[in-house]
């Protein structure tokens, strides 16, 4: 059930930095609030989505200008932002 | 991954529709839905001006940008709820918006209506931020709209909300609720317009990679009283069902829509009354937003 534990980009994500052992890492910057976290590239997207327990459904992946898919490779020494794309608040309840 | 279309790189994929796409036949997939929207439910005309409450989200100016450029005659409401820096920031963006694309802007002060900002409401009435903000939005939106002679109001609204909002409603069986859940809600008095949801086709990830797309400066921190919303909490468990389940939410909510409603819509029988405080419609004597402003003056004053 990896899937269903998984959490939302709002709650998770914690700030570690376990990726940065090796090499150069990719900066991943998180909002809400917003804050870094280094994680180890050249891997996909998603993978790395994975090791951040965040579900691709929740956020853009963002690349400089770019959205990018959960497919795409990020390159060492890459940064990407995780906007988070949930909002919410006061119940809809016409009359 | 590839766009769907066209074969180019993809900048977003749906896996609800098991499909990719690219920066421009994304858009057009986004804006085909929102004309869908309103064909269907003939939420308006390009005759009618409509009203678009926006509240500096993605949502709210990602549904204002489309309506703009698809020909439709709008005026943007802001609503300033006063709560902070955020609605400092989101105002801004609102009006800056506007003013890029030449259209008008009303912002009414909730401060000047019910007494008090969001947070001293809060304050006052001792429940979640998030009713009286939902109370005053709702009472002030349908109230400026008739002040303008404004036939309809359009909200941002997505299928997440819609999916949260119903998910909300069944696991409580409100089922007074139920029927009032539509993309569009008919003029069932004099003094309540139209309230039509063009988003309600398109997710939350959809509608803020639309607004990213079209680089709609929009407000991406949160409502600070939006931590621990019920809501959220709703979004959250139906983001992991969508997650184990591409398709799980647009399934719960159509399937709803079209099989579900009418059964609770054929049950429905609410009699509306004019408040006697204010005249706008309540099914009581005193409208729930004048009850509220009471409250309020009275402990601030």
């Amino acid at each position: 059930m990896e899937s269903i534990s998984r959490r939302s980009a709002r709650s998770s994500a914690r700030p570690d930095f376990r990726g940065a052992r090796r090499g150069t890492p990719v900066k991943v910057i998180l909002r809400n609030p917003r804050r870094e976290v280094a994680v180890t590239g050249n891997r996909r997207v998603k993978d790395i989505l994975r090791e951040l327990e965040i579900l691709p459904e929740t956020v853009l992946v963002i690349c400089g200008d770019d959205l990018i898919t959960a497919d795409h490779v990020v390159r060492d020494d890459a940064t990407i932002e995780l906007r988070p794309v949930m909002s919410g608040g006061s119940r809809e309840d016409p009359l | 991954m590839k766009c769907r279309k066209c074969g180019e790189p993809a900048v977003l994929e749906l896996r609800r529709h098991n499909a990719a796409f690219c920066a421009p036949d994304f858009l057009e997939f986004f804006r085909n839905q929102v004309r869908e929207a309103i064909r269907k439910h003939r939420m308006f005309t390009k005759d009618e001006l409509v009203l678009v409450a926006v509240s500096g989200g993605k949502d709210s100016l990602a549904l204002w940008d489309v309506l703009i450029d698809e020909g439709y005659r709008t005026t943007g409401l802001y609503l300033d709820l006063g709560i902070f820096d955020y609605s400092v920031e989101s105002k801004a963006k609102c009006e800056r918006f506007a003013a890029a694309r030449d259209v008008p802007l009303m912002v009414t002060a909730v401060r000047d209506e019910v007494g008090a900002p969001v947070p001293v409401i809060k304050d006052v009435t001792r429940r979640p931020p998030c009713s009286g903000c939902g109370l005053s939005k709702r009472y002030l939106m349908n109230r400026v709209a008739l002040d303008h002679g404004i036939p309809v109001v359009a909200t941002g609204h997505n299928l997440d909300d819609e999916a949260a909002t119903l998910f909300g409603s069944v696991m409580h069986w409100q089922t007074d609720a139920l029927p009032r859940q539509s993309p569009a809600l008919a003029s069932t008095h004099p003094k309540l317009v139209r309230r039509v949801k063009p988003l309600y086709r398109l997710s939350e990830r959809e509608t803020a990679a639309f607004a990213f797309l079209r680089k709609i400066d929009y407000i991406v921190e949160e409502c600070p009283f939006a931590e621990g919303a019920t809501s959220i909490a709703h979004k959250e468990i139906l983001s992991r069902m969508e997650d184990a389940s591409p398709g799980a939410k647009h399934n719960f909510l159509f399937g709803f829509l079209d099989r579900a409603r009418p059964a609770f819509e054929r049950a429905e029988a609410v009699a509306l009354n004019e408040c006697l405080r204010c005249g706008q419609v309540t099914t009581g004597t005193i409208c729930a937003f004048c009850k509220l402003a009471d409250q309020v003056k009275r402990r601030v004053s």
